[in-house]
């Protein structure tokens, strides 16, 4: 009598946690394998001139695609150049380039590289997404190239992050 | 039947254990993350140096330029700004492996055994589906010396080589 009851209810609880061990198990499977990737730029000064970059790509629902000037201060040596490009970021977002679309945002951000990009002090690196290549091409390569200002470039798949340090800096 | 219930509860304990160690293991697992190397030398610049066109579709890397003995991979339509190279049609398909960067033997290896690095400098035209393999590509033609471009295409987009058009430097 007490096998005849026990059994089948132990059976379940094997059974349910089996299955439940199997589904976490293949999570960290699949998780192991989607492992997130990293492009580690390792930038350097130009003539004096400390980089800081801009991603091209497109969001979703967007028809073009958008510059965005990427705020992360990290990498940059010193407290006066962190504030510098923390009041571009500053002057960017007050103007709302987050809130408008992608056409008016590059009326914007050409406002911006005319009066506000301290081109005695950076020089701008374009990170490339897929999505961007477009938008690269018809909009910011031209009008960097149309202002003078020397850039460089690099291509990023869209689903990598990217960790910036400067050369013998730490 | 009394041992064979025992039993079970033991197999129940033992798999109870087993799911707690996975759920820590779900819980305190790391990030996997893995490690790309960008270039290290930022700005375009030009350089006097011949130049050699290669364009990018996924992993493959395919000769645009025809000198140096190099078999005419693309159709070349004249325009009066100057031309348009259209790759031969399946030409992946059929030749896929001779363009493949993981075969060594392919003839992007080649090519840099062939050409010196003191006259030539490598320009990369990348379509999107070769953006993830673009920094391999790269990391191994800076260790045979040369120096590298590259420009980005959209990926149906016609390859245009035009006399007014932009110069594409080193990086």
């Amino acid at each position: 009598m007490f096998s005849h009851i026990e059994r089948p209810f132990l059976d379940l609880i094997s059974g349910a946690i089996g299955v439940l061990a199997l589904f976490i198990v293949i999570f960290l499977l699949s998780s192991w394998h989607n492992a997130k990737i990293i492009l580690k730029i390792r930038a350097s000064t130009f003539h004096g001139k400390y980089p800081i970059f801009v991603i091209c790509e497109k969001h979703k629902n967007s028809s073009i695609g958008y510059g965005i000037l990427v705020c992360n201060k990290e990498y940059l040596p010193n407290k006066d150049l962190k504030m510098e490009l923390n009041k571009m970021c500053e002057y960017l977002e007050i103007e709302g380039l987050n809130e408008v679309s992608p056409k008016e945002s590059w009326d914007l951000f050409e406002d911006f590289i005319t009066k506000r990009f301290l081109k005695n002090k950076f020089y701008i690196f374009v990170l490339i997404r897929p999505s961007g290549v477009s938008i690269f091409k018809r909009k910011l390569d031209p009008l960097l190239r149309e202002h003078k200002l020397s850039m460089g470039f690099m291509p990023i798949p869209e689903d990598w992050d990217f960790s910036i340090s400067l050369i013998g800096n730490k | 039947m009394e041992d064979r219930s025992f039993l079970d509860i033991i197999t129940n304990v033992f798999a109870v254990f087993i799911l707690i160690i996975l759920f820590f293991l779900l819980i305190f697992r790391q990030e996997q993350i893995m490690m790309v190397e960008g270039m290290i030398i930022p700005i375009e610049k030009q350089v006097k140096k011949d130049f050699f066109y290669l364009e990018v579709v996924d992993h493959y890397i395919i000769p645009i330029t025809a000198d140096h003995g190099y078999t005419k991979y693309y159709k070349i339509i004249k325009k009066d700004y100057g031309e348009i190279c259209v790759q031969k049609k399946n030409l992946l398909i059929k030749k896929g492996e001779k363009f493949n960067f993981y075969n060594k033997k392919s003839i992007y290896y080649h090519i840099l055994k062939k050409l010196n690095p003191s006259d030539y400098y490598l320009v990369f035209l990348v379509r999107p589906s070769g953006f993830n393999y673009y920094h391999e590509f790269v990391k191994i033609a800076k260790m045979h010396n040369f120096e590298v471009g590259w420009y980005p295409y959209m990926e149906q987009e016609p390859l245009k080589f035009s006399k007014f058009g932009r110069t594409i430097g080193v990086q």
